[in-house]
């Protein structure tokens, strides 16, 4: 069924202004991330306080801080839904984050998983891999549908891989929680990021599941760049090699976990008023 | 040419002495009455005769002088006697006695305009020669005749003028006023210079135009730049007082419009919910007024006094009523808050047309709210408008004092806040958000009270404002009464400056198109709502 | 085509019935005459013409509304404009048959005393023209609005508002005298159309044919977008459109190609109901006309595309049976069905119907989610060995 309303005018249009130009980050320096001096307040009160944050290619970084500690808002600015008030952010030499809005940025090859697992309920587990299946994101490319074999043999993949074959025909409303965490992570992949952004993963999680998640990280390590924020300190210290400490929107000390531990500094704020 | 303009101004004048010593010849009295209830009669023939009337000391000569001039006054086919029109009733001009044949034979007395205007400075004069009237009424009666009393009248005010002097000074000091008016049109350039004088100081809006055309067309300089400073003076007193009148308006409509949308910031706001029959609300309490002043139909002002608690009352209950039975299963789904509240607003329009019939209720506005206090000449504070803007104010700041300080404010912030941490510490959130959507409800309630003294009362009273309201609260930023109250006085005021601009419906159109563009940079109004649980 | 057509069973059949009443009505009025039990005469067929345009409506906003989360409460203002184009082109085709018998200006302009014709009603005599117009004036509309609407990303219960202050600024601006379009009369007293007399039974036979056509196309081409990808993305973007943002997808675009393309559905069904009712006037932009067509659509049930073809037709058939009937009670009945919808029913009739298939699948659905727990953890570690493979290529 052709759409007859769509004249050629509008599908150039649409061409031009919807699909753009692919941005791959320039990473030969060894670095993939750059966050110098962002500071971001609301309502005068400064979630974020000149923060730096550098990461390298292929690392995995764990990302650990009490409450309120500008986590999430780091998070935010990252990928796009927050704005800061000062500093900049760098995805390679060449993308500047700040210039680019949360799509072109997801584009761009920063995939986030959030702390609350939104897989989208009325769709089957399939296709909420399909939807977030990388490659042309246009309403005309959408529209014109279809798959690759090579996007379907990923998503197989991928479907194995979080172990949620059995379910595939399933809708996301009928999955656990765990479930949920797992679909988001492969959702997660399947939009082949360089750069993933995973916010609380194992919340929710039976101890053997939160084993087998950490794994999965592991083995993505290497090939993908992963920052993760967790609160458990026991699954942080199983993934862990290096770990940034946030206090008050301020990294507070950068290390190995056991160096962390052992700054005065990290111990007084966090660590000395919850043992875990 | 010159021979020309002699002979047009001699023509002129001749003719000014005819229209003046024209009751010298001729008719009678009783003549005049003859040609004025004459359909023949020319135009010119029923002025020659209302002048007659007008020096005659017939009694009845004021009321049909009166009559005339409002287009009250009719004639008989049959016997060609005139009659008033007044409370419905044709009352024979001379006998005072009702007419008691059939309406179709009586027809109104075709007059122009120049003999509207003519009566109209008959009247005024008859008053002021009429020395058992009040000194205020006299005065009142100068005051109306600055600059429409023609130089030969003036003499007739002179006479007036010099017996008043010692026993009314103030009368005789605007007296002085309307014979300098009419001294601007003298020949004598003295003359019209020393009638600028007496007027300088006299702020009146209505010799504007005369300033400004001595202080272009007249042949003596000096006059011509006296006449210029005047004329700036009187313009631009004029405009900051046109400015300050604009203001003025858009204060009150502005407080209409706050009024008519500060229960639904309470309602959409803090509660979340889209109420559509919040328009209805406003019917109801509209209705309210006209259900007490038929209840109490000697004391339409203690009804509407009393309709102020009686409509919150009503529409409050009928609020908790609606809040009770719909809205409480629809929380957390504004969408559909919407479609069932319009639900509810169909059926209480349909009601009122069922109960009270379609058609509009004729509501009495009580005398304290008419009238104006005049400031002077150029502006004047009309009481409607006034009291609104007062009645808008208290039901504002009454409203704050509730939310601030009451055990119920208290809550509703804590619900709006956060349900489920309310809930926790105790909060009844169930009847919270009766109690609020009551409160919201019956201040829609109040707003009808005012809008029955602006508008018709009839079932479509709320569809009218609910676009309007919605607007101003969107535009304010939901849940905020500051917001609203900003929100309102801008909307209200960008309204009647827009008014005379662009006209009363493009004024409109752009003010929406505004509101649409503001809410699409902003789309969390002008004072958005803080706070973590507001972001998507 | 043929495979979507498959999987529509249930659109496929309302259309199908519609198409069976609108064949026999056809074959009524040509093989009958008045007087016969099976002769159909011209009011009904406008009636039913009418309902048709009513029903491509409801099918646009069901797009918008049901599978993008836009509930616009200014939908019917496409349909108006929809409309005027067509009002504009009949009244050019009136010529020198008007009361004042002016060849180019309609009467409504000479007892304004203008001499010439707006630029804006230059060319809508051609009728290829003003058939572009009726997509595109609606579409460029929706279109501007829409743009700035998505991009200052105003959602849900603020979007509902400005949309309805959009159709309300263009009622208050088409009441005006000044704007050309006939002020508060609208636009009427047509008389043909591509030369064809429009109250003759044949023209409105063929209108009738039309709007059932138009109105199996626009289900159609809102079907086709529904379940391609798009309708999946537009889906996600209702569901949760700041984690659509987050998956690489520009959702400004898609809500505004979607959006767009409904307005233009909704502009087709307005040119169709004018030369069939004959009037079209600044009425059809009151707020309330949108509001009705929204409850249309959630009387049908929503997110279904045909529930909003039997919502329209079922409350239009109601009106007109209530308002002859007890012309008091419809505004009773109309909003007693809002709330009883609204609370009992939120998916509407289809919503019903469906319910009873639903409950059997639940039950299904219990036993297979404990069972797959276990295999999630054992394919894990093989698994994520391979995938790292994989992705290192």
């Amino acid at each position: 069924m052709e759409k007859p309303h769509f004249s050629g005018f509008a599908k150039k249009f649409l061409k031009k202004h919807v699909s753009h130009h692919e941005l791959a980050p320039d990473d030969s320096h060894g670095m993939l991330l750059y966050v110098e001096g962002v500071t971001k307040s609301f309502d005068g009160f400064k979630a974020i306080n000149d923060l730096n944050l550098y990461i390298q290619e292929g690392e995995l970084r764990c990302i650990i801080g009490p409450n309120g500690a500008g986590k999430s808002t780091m998070m935010d600015i990252i990928t796009g839904k927050t704005k800061p008030d000062a500093g900049s952010a760098w995805f390679g030499q060449n993308i500047n984050l700040l210039e680019l809005d949360e799509p072109s940025i997801a584009q761009a090859g920063i995939g986030r998983k959030f702390q609350k697992p939104t897989v989208f309920e009325n769709m089957t587990v399939d296709e909420n891999l399909e939807l977030a299946m990388s490659g042309p994101k246009t309403v005309w490319t959408t529209f014109k549908g279809g798959f690759t074999s090579e996007q379907i043999d990923m998503r197989d993949h991928v479907l194995e891989l979080i172990g949620l074959k059995a379910l595939r025909n399933k809708n996301g409303q009928v999955l656990s929680h765990g479930q949920k965490q797992w679909l988001e992570l492969g959702m997660l992949l399947m939009q082949k990021p360089r750069l993933l952004l995973v916010d609380e993963p194992v919340t929710g999680m039976t101890r053997q599941e939160m084993d087998k998640t950490a794994e999965l990280l592991l083995s993505l390590e290497g090939s993908h760049t992963i920052i993760v924020v967790e609160h458990d300190m026991d699954f942080v210290r199983s993934i862990a090699r290096k770990v940034t400490v946030l206090h008050q929107g301020h990294v507070l000390a950068e290390g190995s976990m056991d160096q962390v531990q052992s700054n005065p500094e990290v111990v007084e704020v966090y660590l000395g008023t919850s043992q875990c | 040419m010159i021979l020309i303009k002699v002979i047009y101004k001699a023509l002129f004048t001749l003719s000014l002495f005819l229209m003046l010593s024209s009751s010298a010849f001729a008719l009678t009295s009783d003549e005049a009455y003859a040609v004025i209830s004459n359909k023949q009669s020319s135009f010119d023939a029923k002025l020659e005769a209302f002048y007659t009337l007008s020096d005659s000391s017939e009694k009845y000569v004021p009321v049909l002088i009166d009559a005339a001039k409002n287009s009250n006054l009719y004639y008989s086919r049959k016997d060609s006697e005139l009659y008033v029109l007044a409370n419905g009733n044709y009352f024979n001009v001379k006998t005072s006695k009702v007419f008691s044949g059939k309406k179709r034979d009586l027809k109104r007395v075709a007059i122009n305009n120049q003999i509207r205007e003519s009566l109209a400075l008959l009247s005024e004069m008859k008053t002021l020669e009429d020395k058992t009237l009040s000194e205020d009424a006299r005065i009142e009666s100068a005051h109306n005749l600055i600059g429409k009393v023609s130089i030969s009248d003036a003499s007739r005010l002179q006479f007036i003028r010099d017996t008043s002097i010692s026993d009314f000074p103030e009368l005789a000091e605007n007296l002085d006023y309307v014979i300098a008016s009419a001294d601007l049109n003298s020949q004598e350039p003295k003359i019209r210079n020393g009638a600028m004088r007496i007027l300088a100081n006299l702020n009146s809006p209505i010799l504007i135009q005369k300033f400004e055309d001595i202080a272009k067309n007249d042949s003596d300089i000096s006059n011509r730049v006296y006449a210029e400073k005047i004329y700036k003076n009187l313009s631009s007193t004029q405009s900051f007082y046109s400015g300050v009148e604009t203001l003025y308006f858009g204060i009150s409509l502005g407080s209409v419009l706050v009024l008519a949308a500060i229960g639904l910031t309470i309602t959409f706001g803090v509660m979340g919910v889209i109420n559509m029959a919040h328009g209805e609300l406003m019917m109801i309490g509209a209705y309210t007024v006209y259900v007490m002043q038929q209840a109490l139909p000697n004391n339409p002002g203690l009804a509407l006094l009393l309709s102020i608690p009686m409509a919150f009352l009503v529409s409050g209950l009928t609020g908790i009523i609606i809040e009770r039975t719909v809205i409480r299963y629809l929380y957390g789904r504004p969408l559909e808050t919407l479609l069932a509240t319009f639900g509810i607003s169909l059926l209480l329009q349909q009601g009122v047309r069922t109960i009270f019939t379609a058609l509009n209720k004729n509501v009495v506005i009580p005398d304290f709210l008419s009238g104006a206090i005049k400031i002077n000449d150029f502006f004047s504070i009309t009481y409607s408008r006034f009291y609104i803007i007062i009645f808008c104010l208290a039901v504002f700041f009454a409203l704050r004092h509730i939310l601030k300080h009451s055990r119920l404010g208290l809550e509703v912030r804590a619900v709006s806040q956060n349900r489920a941490m309310a809930r926790n510490m105790g909060v009844r959130s169930e009847r919270v958000n009766a109690l609020t959507f009551g409160l919201g409800s019956g201040i829609a309630g109040l707003a009808g009270v005012a809008l029955s003294q602006l508008t018709n009362v009839g079932p479509n009273l709320g569809q009218n404002y609910i676009v309007d309201s919605f607007l101003v609260v969107v535009f304010g930023g939901s849940g905020n009464i500051w917001g609203t109250m900003v929100a309102g006085m801008t909307l209200g005021i960008a309204n009647k400056v827009l008014e005379p601009v662009a006209g009363a419906m493009l004024g409109k159109i752009l003010i929406l198109i505004g509101v649409i563009i503001f809410i699409q940079r902003r789309p969390r109004g002008l004072f958005p709502q803080r706070g973590r649980n507001v972001e998507d | 085509m043929l495979e979507l057509l498959k999987r529509d069973k249930k659109g496929c059949s309302v259309l199908g019935v519609i198409w069976f009443f609108v064949l026999l009505m056809i074959l009524g009025n040509t093989f009958f005459e008045d007087g016969n039990l099976f002769y159909v005469g011209a009011n009904s067929i406008t009636l039913v013409g009418k309902y048709l345009c009513y029903a491509l409506l409801a099918v646009s906003l069901d797009l918008i509304w049901g599978y993008l989360g836009i509930l616009s409460l200014g939908h019917a203002a496409f349909f108006g404009l929809g409309g005027y184009v067509m009002g504009m082109y009949l009244m050019r085709q009136i010529g020198t048959r008007g009361v004042y018998g002016d060849p180019l200006l309609p009467d409504f302009m000479i007892f304004l005393n203008w001499d010439s014709l707006p630029w804006y009603w230059l060319g809508v005599n051609h009728f290829w023209f003003a058939a572009l117009l009726i997509v595109l004036v609606p579409g460029i509309l929706a279109f501007i609005f829409g743009y700035f609407a998505f991009k200052s990303r105003v959602s849900g219960v603020y979007l509902s508002i400005i949309t309805q202050a959009l159709t309300f600024a263009l009622a208050l601006a088409f009441y005006r005298n000044e704007m050309g379009f006939g002020g508060n009369n609208g636009l009427t007293d047509f008389k043909d159309i591509l030369g064809f007399s429009l109250s003759s039974d044949s023209t409105r036979l063929t209108l009738l044919f039309l709007s059932a056509l138009f109105l199996t196309i626009g289900y159609f081409i809102c079907r086709k977008i529904v379940s391609s990808r798009l309708g999946k993305v537009a889906t996600a973007i209702r569901d949760a459109e700041m984690r659509t943002r987050f998956m690489g997808y520009h959702v400004v675009w898609f809500k505004l190609a979607i959006f767009t393309v409904a307005a233009m559905l909704a502009g087709i069904a307005g040119a169709l109901y004018v030369p069939q009712v004959g009037i079209i006037n600044p009425s059809e932009f009151n707020p309330i006309c949108s509001i009705e067509l929204v409850i249309w659509v959630a009387v049908g049930g929503r997110a279904s595309l045909y529930g909003a073809i039997v919502g329209a037709i079922l409350i239009n058939y109601a009106k007109t049976l209530f308002t002859g009937l007890f012309p008091e009670g419809w505004l009773y009945a109309l909003g007693l069905i809002f709330i009883l919808v609204t609370i009992f029913f939120p998916k509407g009739i289809i919503g019903v119907l469906e319910a009873i298939d639903l409950k059997k699948f639940q039950k299904s659905q219990e036993t297979l989610t404990a069972s797959v727990e276990n295999q999630v953890v054992e394919n894990t570690t093989a698994l994520a060995s391979s995938m790292l493979e994989k992705s290192k290529e």
